[in-house]
Formats: structure tokens, C-alpha cells, sequence
């Protein structure tokens, strides 16, 4: 057994037991794609009432290499509004790029950076190029070159 | 068979001890023509694979791989990881995976963890690797290596046949190659010699196996329909079937009378036993024809089974003189533990004897000096006047007395105004 699936399955039984609020796990039938929902418990405007799907994808590497994380857009789960989140559900954030990420991170840490990063926004809008990127993007998140030019948000 | 050396068996323990001690070198070189080449073609164990037998704590997991360390470093800022992870996570960016500190050279920043670690990483109690192949064990981490490749009779080992490229446990290494199908008595599947028995003991349908729970005996094919009668499920089942049949072993064991129990059950608080103690359970042991079918089973001649009776023995003297020397260690630090307050407080004690001895001189000098000075002017006075005028003398004597009982006083005002230094 591998260094990534054993680890993941650890993460699975531990996060099966106890999940921080507002993040509950949706699907996990194997140990390469899991789906999330997070919710954002304080009362933001902005996300109240909604519960947003993360998607994960565990590379061969993981936790060597950071997992792929998205939102996938769904009935009753949308894509959430952010600086940092494109419309077709990528997130810019430095944690899950090549050289932010730490193999100390895990799921769990991920969707309470995630929840943290929604919580703390107040700009309802998306990132600038949006419609540019999403139709043109052909790239997996994870090989995105994002350029981190803006850390107020 | 009828037990060879019945007769001896009310000898001391003693020539048994000498005669065990004798022989282990032969085994020795037993073990290396016959099993040595075998040996190197198994596989290490995988340290990271192991099951502990209790939770282990937080502080010994690497948060990379979150299983407890295996061969550790430690950054020099302070944060401990497997080595092999740290490496792995170093060669795609060159940071503490922890606090994001440069680590540029992973030789000149990192360095082994302290002895203390590894020391407590290597008490781990973990389950023998072979346990899905019936291995009970439970060991110390440090010592599983060396019971799965040398010891541990479930190891899978390349088959004695030269032209076998397959592997078989070790205890059946004298039966030939067993990869023929034969067909299982029970329910007629074709399955290899090899893996009859844990095809028997584990799989096949039509065994009968008690349940875990409620210890009634039933066909394992009808193992769904029991489970729902069964009278002790409540929700889930708790426990593997795999802990319910060693549970059960265990009690079997217990059956058979505590005499008997060295001879298969590997001891778990070795450092109870003395060597004496060893000796006789030696002499106790159980001979083929009382061991247990398990025990016997596996071996064909008498030899074999002396042989495999005296591998036991000798990896429980290792585990003993290593458990032996870990009490030894522990007791001369609690000695010296102990014994470094005495000193402290000798050390003490000694130097306020000195000072009160100071205290003591100098008051007797006083006292002495005092005590001259008047006689030494009594003596005087009384030597000028001539014996006939006693009286005078006595006199003067008399007021020497009398300023003699006047000396505490005065003594205590001299202390008064010259308190002694300490």
C-alpha cells in the first residue's frame, strides 16, 4: 500500500467520525474523487442559506502533491461568488497550487481554509477575465499558473 | 509418540539450561545452511503498513504521512517527520512542511531525531504482519523485523522446489512444493495443498465456526441468516472475524493448562520471567504428543519439531536478555536517581558540621584565652605574695573567681559587639 492511500484512508475513518460544522461529507466510494458540501455558518450576506459542493481529486502523489479541489456547480449548489472563485467552479488559492501547498494539509484543513476564505469575503463579485478564463481554460486547475497579485481578500 | 525424554524430566533445570545453551549454536548453523538463502528473498516489512495494537500518540505521527514516524528527523526548526516523507516532500518544495522555513539542504538542516523518540517509536507494541495468515503476535515494533524474517512461522518463503517459482509459509518449508490442487474435503473447490488449511480455517463454506458474539456453532455459509438471529448484534458487528478467532485461540490456549502455554504463546511481559524461570518452563514443555494439533500438525519428524521448539526458545531468551537489559538500564538510572540527593544532602550536612565546628573553636578558644588571661593574673598575684599570707591570696584568688564567674556575661556583651561570622 501506498504512501497516499493509506493516508487517505485514515482521513476517511477520522473525517467520517467528526467533520468541523458546517462541512459534511457528501460522497467518498473510493480513494480518488470525494465530494463535500460547506456551508458558511456566520451571517454573510453573500452565502447565507446556501450550501456550496466541493469536488476532490487525489493525484498518485498525494499528499506529496497538493489534491485538486473544486466547486461543481449542481441543483440547489451553486458556485459561490468570490474574487478568487471562477464561474466554472475553480478556486484561485495560493494552499492549493504546487508551492503553497504543505503535505501537512488535509481534507478537512483545506475545507475549513475554503469556509474561512468565503466567510472573510465581502466583494460580491468574481474574479476580473472571468468569462475570458472560463471559456478558454483548457488546463487542470492544478497546472493554472494563478498569479497571487491580491491578498486583501 | 511417546515422549523421549519423560524420564529426565525430574532432573533440575540446570543441565537443561547448559544443554539448550550447547545446542544453540548448532541451530544457529542450522538456520543459516538451511534457511539462509530463503531468508534474504523475503521482503522487509513495511513499517508504515504495521497495525498498532493500541492508539498511538499524537506526538510520535508523522503529520505527513500520519502513521507513527519511521526512521525520523527533525528540521532544525524543530518539526519531526519520517525521513523518507520529509524527502519526498522536500524534493517538490524545499520547505518545512510544517512552517513553511526554508530548508535549502536537507543534509546540513535536518539531523536524526533524539534518542528519546526513537526509543519510544521502537516500544510500539504492533501486530505480527502475518496476522491474516494466523499470526497472533503481538511485539514490539523494534522486533517485528526480525520475527517475520527469522521467526515467524506464517512468512511466506520461495518454495524448497527448484522449479516452484511460488511462495509458501514457513512452517510447511519441509513439506516439498505443495502447489498441487487438491480438492477441500468440505465443499469440493479445487484449491492448492498450500492453502488448504487457511482455505479451511477461514473460507471455506461449509465449516462450521462459532459466532463472536454469541458463541453458537453454525455452518459459515449460513453466517447472514445467524446474524440475524443472533441474540447479542445490536447494529453493526462489532469486531473483524478475524479478532473473534483470535479471541477464541486464546481462550482454546487457556484450556490447556498454564504449563503448557510457553510453548506457543509468545510471553507478553517477558520481563517478568527470570531466567530460572525460563529454564523450568523448559523443562516443563510440552512434549509432540501433548502439544496441541495446531503445534504439531506442521512438523513431520521429531527432530523438526525440536528444532522449531528450540527457534522459540531462543527468540524468547533474545526477547528476554533485550527486555532484561532495558530493566537493568532502568534501574541503575532510578539508582543513581536516588542516590544523587543522598549525596546532595551528605554534602550538606558535612559542611555545617564544619561550620558548627568552627563555631565550637572559636568559642572554646575564647573561652580558653579568657580563662588564661585570669589565671595567668590569679597565678600571678598569688606567686608574688609569700604563703604565709594565704588569706591575701585566697582573697585574690577569691575576686579571681569571682571575675571568672563574670565571664558569660562579659562574653556574651564581646559576642555582642564581634557576632561570629559564618
Amino acid at each position: 500500500m501506498s504512501l497516499g492511500t493509506k493516508r487517505l484512508g485514515k482521513e476517511l475513518t477520522k473525517i467520517q467520525k467528526t467533520l468541523p460544522p458546517g462541512i459534511t461529507l457528501v460522497k467518498a466510494d473510493d480513494l480518488q474523487e470525494w465530494l463535500l458540501d460547506i456551508q458558511v455558518l456566520d451571517q454573510n450576506p453573500i452565502y447565507a442559506g446556501e450550501t456550496y459542493r466541493l469536488k476532490f481529486r487525489f493525484g498518485k502523489q498525494y499528499p506529496i502533491e497538493p489534491p485538486e479541489v473544486v466547486f461543481t456547480k449542481q441543483e440547489n449548489r451553486p458556485i459561490p461568488m468570490h474574487p478568487h472563485i471562477y464561474s466554472n467552479g475553480i478556486i484561485c488559492l495560493d494552499l492549493l497550487g504546487s508551492s503553497g501547498w504543505s503535505p501537512v494539509q488535509n481534507v478537512e484543513s483545506v475545507c475549513m481554509s475554503i469556509q474561512s476564505m468565503l466567510t472573510g469575503n465581502t466583494k460580491n463579485h468574481r474574479p476580473e477575465g472571468d468569462a475570458d478564463f472560463v471559456s478558454t481554460n483548457k488546463a487542470r486547475p492544478k497546472d493554472i499558473e494563478f498569479y497571487y497579485h491580491d491578498n486583501e481578500v | 509418540m511417546p515422549p523421549p525424554n519423560t524420564p529426565e524430566e525430574g532432573l533440575v533445570s540446570a543441565p537443561t539450561t547448559t544443554a539448550t545453551l550447547a545446542l544453540r549454536p548448532i541451530t544457529r548453523d542450522l538456520e543459516m545452511t538451511a534457511a539462509s538463502p530463503p531468508t534474504a528473498a523475503i521482503p522487509a516489512v513495511d513499517l508504515r503498513a504495521l497495525e498498532y495494537e493500541s492508539n498511538v500518540d499524537e506526538n510520535l505521527i508523522c503529520p505527513i504521512c500520519r502513521v507513527a514516524l519511521v526512521a525520523p528527523v527533525i528540521t532544525n526548526c524543530d518539526h519531526v517527520f519520517c525521513q523518507k516523507c520529509l524527502v519526498q516532500a522536500h524534493t517538490l518544495n524545499p520547505v518545512c512542511p510544517v512552517d513553511r522555513q526554508p530548508l535549502l539542504k536537507l543534509s546540513s538542516e535536518t539531523r536524526s531525531a533524539p534518542k528519546l523518540v526513537t526509543n519510544q517509536l521502537d516500544n510500539l507494541t504492533v501486530r505480527c504482519p502475518n496476522r491474516m495468515r494466523g499470526c497472533d503476535l503481538v511485539v514490539a515494533r523494534s522486533l517485528v523485523e526480525n520475527h517475520v524474517s527469522r521467526y515467524c512461522d506464517k512468512t511466506l518463503v520461495p518454495c524448497p522446489h527448484p522449479s516452484c517459482d511460488k511462495t509458501i509459509a514457513r512452517k510447511d518449508m519441509a513439506k516439498g512444493c505443495l502447489h498441487y490442487e487438491v480438492s477441500c474435503e468440505f465443499c469440493e473447490q479445487a484449491v492448492q495443498k498450500a492453502d488448504l488449511e487457511t482455505h479451511q480455517d477461514m473460507e471455506c463454506l461449509n465449516r462450521k465456526k462459532d459466532c463472536e458474539l454469541c458463541g453458537a456453532e453454525f455452518v459459515r455459509s449460513k453466517q447472514e441468516e445467524h446474524t440475524k438471529e443472533c441474540p447479542e448484534v445490536e447494529g453493526g458487528r462489532p469486531g473483524g472475524r478475524a479478532i473473534g478467532r483470535a479471541a477464541r485461540r486464546d481462550d482454546d490456549a487457556e484450556g490447556e493448562g498454564p504449563a503448557e502455554r510457553p510453548a506457543h504463546q509468545v510471553p507478553r511481559e517477558p520481563g517478568l520471567l527470570r531466567p530460572a524461570a525460563a529454564a523450568e518452563n523448559l523443562s516443563n514443555m510440552p512434549l509432540p504428543a501433548a502439544a496441541t494439533p495446531q503445534e504439531t500438525a506442521p512438523y513431520e519428524s521429531r527432530d523438526q519439531y525440536f528444532l522449531s521448539l528450540f527457534e522459540t526458545m531462543e527468540s524468547k531468551v533474545e526477547r528476554l536478555s533485550s527486555a532484561l537489559t532495558e530493566v537493568e538500564g532502568r534501574h541503575s538510572m532510578m539508582l543513581f536517581n536516588e542516590t544523587m540527593p543522598i549525596k546532595d544532602q551528605l554534602t550538606e550536612i558535612r559542611s555545617t558540621l564544619g561550620v558548627l565546628g568552627m563555631h565550637v573553636r572559636w568559642l572554646m578558644n575564647f573561652r580558653l584565652q579568657e580563662r588564661g588571661r585570669v589565671l595567668g593574673s590569679g597565678g600571678g598575684a598569688g606567686g608574688a605574695n609569700s604563703p604565709s599570707l594565704t588569706g591575701a591570696a585566697g582573697q585574690e584568688t577569691g575576686g579571681g573567681g569571682g571575675s571568672d564567674s563574670n565571664l558569660p556575661r562579659r562574653l556574651s556583651e564581646n559576642m555582642r559587639e564581634h557576632p561570629p561570622r559564618l
